[in-house]
C-alpha cells in the first residue's frame, strides 16, 4: 500500500481530480511528433528563451445572487459578477540588467447573468456598473458559466491582442475559446480532469524529470490544438506520479516545427516560472508571475462586502418596490 | 492652488509631490503621502496639503517629513524581492511613502487632512508659514533670526523674543564631546544675534558676551579670519543674511603668570592678565569660591564661610602704598574702614592668597592652642574649623596666582563687546573659582539695573557648575540666573555632553534648546523629550555640524547645518596679514 498526499491546499481541489478524471471522448492523434513514447529533454536554444513573456490570466466573482421579475410571470434567478483579466510581461535577467515582471494591462468587466434571456443592467452607486448579459438557460449553474465565459473571453482577447503584437503568450486554461491563427500562443492547464492519453502512453507522464515534457499528441475537432505535458518540479519522497505536471496546447494553425519549438520552450520556461510549496497552494503549477497578477486582479474587483452593499442599494433604488430583490 | 501660484512659488513646488494615503487614517497629528513616480521627500522637508472642510472652506495643514518609506507593494515573503528585482518573475509595485509630523493649521481648525489630498513641498511664503516666521513678523516688529540653514540650504529662524527675554531666555546645547559642535554652534548663534542689530532692536545695543574657554585654545582666535574659510561656506553666510567675518570686538583674558604677563600658550599678543587683589577678593565675597565643591555643604564648610566672608569685610583696611593689599584689624579699633591704614610693624601685610589664609588661621586657629574666634567659626565643633583651614591651604596651589595686590588686573567686560577669558591651563578648582567669580559679578551688575543693556554669558560643562545633584554657590547663582534671568536681562549659553546631569530648574528655563550628536543611551532619555522619536533616533547619527532645534514657537524640533566659521580656531588656521618682512 503507497499513500500519496496531493501538494495542492485541498480548498483548490486537487491537481488530479482521479474521481473525475473522465475518459476522453476526443479523437486523440499521439504520432504527430514521434510515434516512440518516451520524456523529451528540450533541446531549443534560440532567442525565445531571452525574448520577454507574457502570461495571461483572469479571475472572476460572485458579487450577489438576485431574483429578477417583470412583475407579470415567475422571478429568474440572476447572478451579479465580476471578471478580470491581466497580462504580466516578463523581461529575463540578461546579463548586468535585472530581470522585471511588469504588469502590462489589466481588464475588469462586471456582469449581470440573468436567466431566461432577460437584459437588464444595474447602474450602480459609485461608479459600479453590471452590463446586462442575458443567459437562456435558468439554471445557477449555466449563470455561473456565463459568467466564467465571459472571463474566458477577456483572457482570450487579451492574449490574442499581445501574440498579434509579436509576443510569446502563455495563457491560463485551455484554448478551447479561442480560434488561434498561426499565433504563439500557449494554454496551459494546472489541474488534470481529462484523460488524453493511452495507458502505455500515460505511463510516460510518471517518468518525466523535472524540465521534461512529453512528445507532442493532437485532438480537438472545431479547435484542433497540440498538446503535451511537462513536469515543473522534482518529485519528492510521498508525492505521486502525476505531482507537479502540466499540459500545455498550442494552436494547429502553427507548423509542427513552431509546435516543437514551443514546447520546448515552454518545458524550459515554466520551470523558471514555477513556484514553490510554501509560497503558493497550488505550488508549482501556479505561476510566480499569474499568481502576482492574480492578487492584482483580485484587488481590483474590490471589496467584496462593499461591493455587495452597493449592490443592494443600487438595486433598491433602481427597481420598481419588490421587483428586484437580492 | 490658484493663489499659490500668485505667492511666487519655484515651479517645483506647484507639482504636488503626492496624495496623502487613504489606505489608513490620517489624524490631526500625522498622515502619509504617497510619493508621485518622478518626486521626493526626505527628511526634515516641509510639505502643505489644503483640504475643503464642510461649513468652513479650505484649512491649509503643513508638516515636516519624519520618516520615509519603499516597499514592494503586493508582495507577502521576503524571497519575493528577489523574484522582483531580479529574476523579474513576480509583477509588483514600488511603493514609496513618506509620514509627516504636523506642525500647523491655518486656520486653526483641527481637521485630519483628507485621504487623497495633493501634498505639495512649502516653498516661499508656505515654508516660512510653515516655520511660524509670519507669527514672528507681526508688522514692521520682525523678530525672525536666522541661525542656520535646512538640509535644502533654506534658512532656519528663531523667535528672537525667547532668547532676550522678552518671553524667554536662555539656551541650553548638549552632544557628545568632540562630534556635537557645541561651542562652535553657540559662537554663530552669537555672530547671528551681532550681525543683525535691525532684528534684535534695543536688545543689540552694548550687548555684552562673556565667554569662558575650558578646553584647548579654540576660542581664543574669533578675531582672526580663517585661512581655511571658502567660497561655499561664505554663499552660506550670505544666504543667512550675513557678512562672513571675524568678530570685531574681542578682548582674551587669560590668568597672571607674572606680573602682568598672561599665561597663555597659544596666543601671545592681545591677551591680558588678569587675577584679583586681595581687597577684590573680600569685596566681591570670592572665599565662598573657594568651597564650590557640592560636598562642602555637607560637612558645614559654606557655613563657616560665610561668617569669615562677613568677618573680612568688617576687618579688611586698605594699606598705603600697596594697592590691592589689605591688613584685618577688628572694627572695634575705631580706624576709619575707608580710608587706607599704614601697616603696624610686624602687622600681616596681605598681598596674596597665602598671607589672606594665613590671616584667617589666625582668627580660626589662634597658635596659643585656643579655641577659634566665634564670631569667625560661628560655634561649629573643632573638626570643621580644622577641615576648613585645610580646604583654604590646599586651594592655595591651584587658585594662588589668581589673587595677588597691585594694580587692578579684573577683567573689564565693557572693553569690548565680546570678552573671552581662558581658564583651559587651570586647575578644576581654579576654573571653578574664577567662572565663580565672574559670573556672580555679571549677575551682582545687573541686579535692579533693568533688563538692558543685554548680558550673555556662555559656559561649557555646565554640568561642573550647575549639576543635577547637590548644592554650592555656583550652582546657585545660575539657578537664579536661570530663572530670574529673563527680566535681570542676563542670558545663559549653557552646554553640555548630558542634560539628565544638570539642574533640572537651569534646564527648564532654556527657552531654546539644541542638540548635537547624542549617545545613545542619552538620547532615550526624558530630557529630550522635546524631540519627536525619528529626531532621537536621528540624534546619534548626526553629523558635526548638524544640530536638532526647539524652540517654543515651533511645535516640531527643527534639523538644521550652520557653516563653516570666517575666524580661525586653531593657530594654523589664522590668516596672517601680510608679511611685513616679505622681500627682505
Amino acid at each position: 500500500m503507497r499513500i500519496a498526499v496531493q501538494a495542492w491546499s485541498p480548498e483548490y481541489g486537487g491537481e488530479v481530480e482521479m474521481g473525475r478524471l473522465e475518459a476522453s471522448v476526443e479523437q486523440v492523434k499521439t504520432d504527430c511528433e514521434t510515434s516512440t513514447w518516451a520524456p523529451v529533454a528540450p533541446r531549443y536554444s534560440g532567442g525565445l528563451l531571452d525574448a520577454p513573456v507574457a502570461f495571461v490570466d483572469g479571475t472572476r466573482r460572485i458579487d450577489a445572487r438576485l431574483f429578477v421579475s417583470n412583475g407579470r410571470s415567475a422571478p429568474v434567478a440572476g447572478l451579479a459578477g465580476s471578471v478580470g483579466a491581466g497580462s504580466v510581461v516578463c523581461t529575463p535577467p540578461n546579463g548586468e540588467a535585472h530581470g522585471r515582471a511588469e504588469i502590462d494591462e489589466l481588464r475588469i468587466q462586471r456582469v449581470l447573468a440573468v436567466g431566461g434571456g432577460t437584459a437588464v443592467a444595474l447602474n450602480g452607486a459609485g461608479g459600479l456598473s453590471y452590463r446586462s448579459l442575458p443567459v437562456p438557460g435558468e439554471s445557477v449553474e449555466e449563470l455561473t458559466y456565463a459568467v466564467h465565459d465571459t472571463m474566458r473571453n477577456l483572457e482570450a482577447q487579451l492574449a490574442q491582442e499581445l501574440a498579434d503584437q509579436g509576443s510569446l503568450v502563455f495563457v491560463d486554461g485551455p484554448l478551447a475559446v479561442m480560434r488561434p491563427g498561426p499565433q504563439r500562443i500557449v494554454g496551459f492547464i494546472k489541474a488534470h480532469h481529462r484523460r488524453y492519453l493511452e495507458a502505455d502512453e500515460e505511463a510516460v507522464l510518471g517518468r518525466l524529470g523535472c524540465g521534461e515534457r512529453t512528445p507532442l499528441f493532437s485532438f480537438g475537432e472545431p479547435r484542433p490544438r497540440y498538446s503535451w505535458y511537462v513536469r515543473l518540479c522534482e518529485l519528492a519522497d510521498g508525492d505521486h506520479d502525476w505531482h507537479g505536471l502540466v499540459r500545455c496546447e498550442a494552436p494547429a494553425a502553427l507548423e509542427l516545427d513552431d509546435v516543437v519549438s514551443l514546447a520546448d520552450v515552454s518545458a524550459i520556461l515554466l520551470v523558471r516560472f514555477a513556484s514553490l510549496p510554501y509560497w503558493d497552494k497550488r505550488a508549482p503549477q501556479n505561476l510566480v508571475p499569474v499568481a502576482g497578477l492574480e492578487r492584482r486582479l483580485r484587488h481590483l474587483l474590490g471589496d467584496r462586502d462593499l461591493v455587495f452593499r452597493m449592490i443592494r442599494d443600487s438595486a433598491a433604488r433602481t427597481s420598481e418596490p419588490s421587483a428586484v430583490g437580492t | 492652488m490658484t493663489d499659490m501660484a500668485d505667492q511666487q512659488h519655484d515651479p517645483a513646488s506647484l507639482e504636488p509631490v503626492g496624495l496623502v494615503l487613504g489606505s489608513e487614517p490620517t489624524t490631526t497629528q500625522e498622515f502619509r503621502v504617497v510619493l508621485g513616480e518622478d518626486q521626493y521627500l526626505q527628511l526634515d522637508d516641509l510639505v502643505v496639503v489644503k483640504t475643503p472642510v464642510p461649513k468652513v472652506g479650505e484649512v491649509t495643514t503643513y508638516g515636516i517629513v519624519t520618516e520615509t518609506f519603499a516597499r514592494y507593494e503586493g508582495t507577502a515573503f521576503e524571497s519575493d524581492t528577489r523574484r522582483v528585482a531580479i529574476e523579474g518573475t513576480l509583477p509588483a509595485e514600488k511603493s514609496r511613502t513618506a509620514t509627516i509630523q504636523i506642525v500647523r493649521v491655518m486656520p486653526e481648525i483641527w481637521i485630519a487632512p483628507d485621504s487623497g489630498g495633493d501634498v505639495y513641498r512649502a516653498a516661499g511664503i508656505e515654508r516660512e508659514r510653515a516655520m511660524y516666521v509670519d507669527e514672528m513678523r507681526t508688522g514692521a516688529r520682525d523678530r525672525a533670526l536666522p541661525v542656520g540653514l535646512t538640509r535644502d540650504g533654506e534658512p532656519v529662524w528663531v523667535d528672537v523674543d525667547f532668547f532676550d527675554g522678552t518671553k524667554g531666555a536662555h539656551m541650553s546645547i548638549s552632544g557628545v564631546s568632540g562630534v556635537a559642535t557645541k561651542t562652535s554652534y553657540a559662537l554663530f548663534f552669537l555672530r547671528c544675534l551681532t550681525s543683525h542689530p535691525e532684528i534684535l532692536g534695543p536688545s543689540a545695543r552694548n550687548l555684552r558676551v562673556l565667554i569662558f574657554n575650558v578646553k584647548g585654545e579654540d576660542l581664543l582666535f574669533l578675531d582672526k579670519p580663517n585661512n581655511q574659510f571658502n567660497d561655499e561656506a561664505a554663499e552660506m553666510w550670505s544666504k543667512l543674511g550675513m557678512e562672513p567675518g571675524p568678530f570685531p570686538s574681542v578682548s582674551f583674558w587669560a590668568p597672571t603668570q607674572e606680573e602682568g604677563i598672561p599665561k597663555s600658550s597659544a596666543r601671545v599678543e592681545g591677551v591680558s592678565a588678569f587675577r584679583w587683589t586681595p581687597r577684590e577678593f573680600v569685596d566681591d565675597r570670592l572665599l565662598s569660591f573657594l568651597f564650590t565643591d557640592t560636598q562642602d555643604t555637607r560637612q558645614q564648610l559654606t557655613f563657616v564661610a560665610e561668617r569669615v566672608i562677613r568677618q573680612l569685610e568688617r576687618f579688611a583696611h586698605d594699606v598705603d602704598g600697596v594697592p590691592g593689599a589689605i591688613v584685618l584689624r577688628p572694627p572695634q579699633d575705631g580706624t576709619d574702614p575707608s580710608r587706607p591704614v599704614v601697616a603696624y610693624g610686624g602687622e600681616r601685610v596681605i598681598k596674596n592668597l597665602y598671607d589672606l589664609v594665613e590671616g584667617i588661621g589666625e582668627f580660626l586657629e589662634p597658635e596659643d592652642g585656643d579655641e577659634g574666634d566665634f564670631a569667625w567659626t560661628g560655634r561649629v565643633a573643632g573638626g570643621t574649623v580644622a577641615a576648613f583651614m585645610r580646604r583654604l591651604r590646599g586651594s592655595l596651589g591651584r587658585v594662588g596666582r589668581l589673587v595677588a595686590a597691585g594694580p587692578s588686573r579684573r577683567i573689564d567686560r565693557a572693553r569690548e563687546a565680546v570678552t573671552v577669558v581662558d581658564i583651559h591651563d587651570l586647575h578644576e578648582a581654579a576654573q571653578r573659582f574664577a567662572v565663580g567669580a565672574l559670573i556672580s559679578e555679571v549677575h551682582r551688575e545687573k541686579e535692579g539695573k533693568g533688563r538692558f543693556p543685554l548680558s550673555v554669558i556662555v559656559l561649557d560643562e555646565l554640568n561642573k557648575y550647575a549639576p543635577r545633584e547637590g548644592w554650592s554657590p555656583i550652582k546657585d547663582t545660575l539657578v537664579d540666573m536661570a530663572q530670574r534671568g529673563r527680566s535681570l536681562g542676563v542670558i545663559l549659553i549653557g552646554a553640555q555632553q548630558s542634560a539628565s546631569r544638570i539642574e533640572p530648574d537651569v534646564l527648564a528655563n532654556a527657552a531654546l534648546r539644541v542638540s548635537g550628536r547624542l549617545d545613545a543611551a542619552e538620547a532615550e532619555r526624558a530630557e529630550y523629550g522635546w524631540m519627536l522619536p525619528s529626531t532621537r533616533a536621528r540624534a546619534r547619527l548626526l553629523k558635526p555640524g548638524t544640530m536638532v532645534l526647539s524652540q517654543p514657537s515651533i511645535p516640531a524640533p527643527t534639523m538644521l547645518t550652520f557653516p563653516y566659521p570666517p575666524w580661525a580656531t586653531r593657530p594654523e588656521e589664522v590668516a596672517e596679514d601680510s608679511d611685513p618682512f616679505e622681500g627682505i
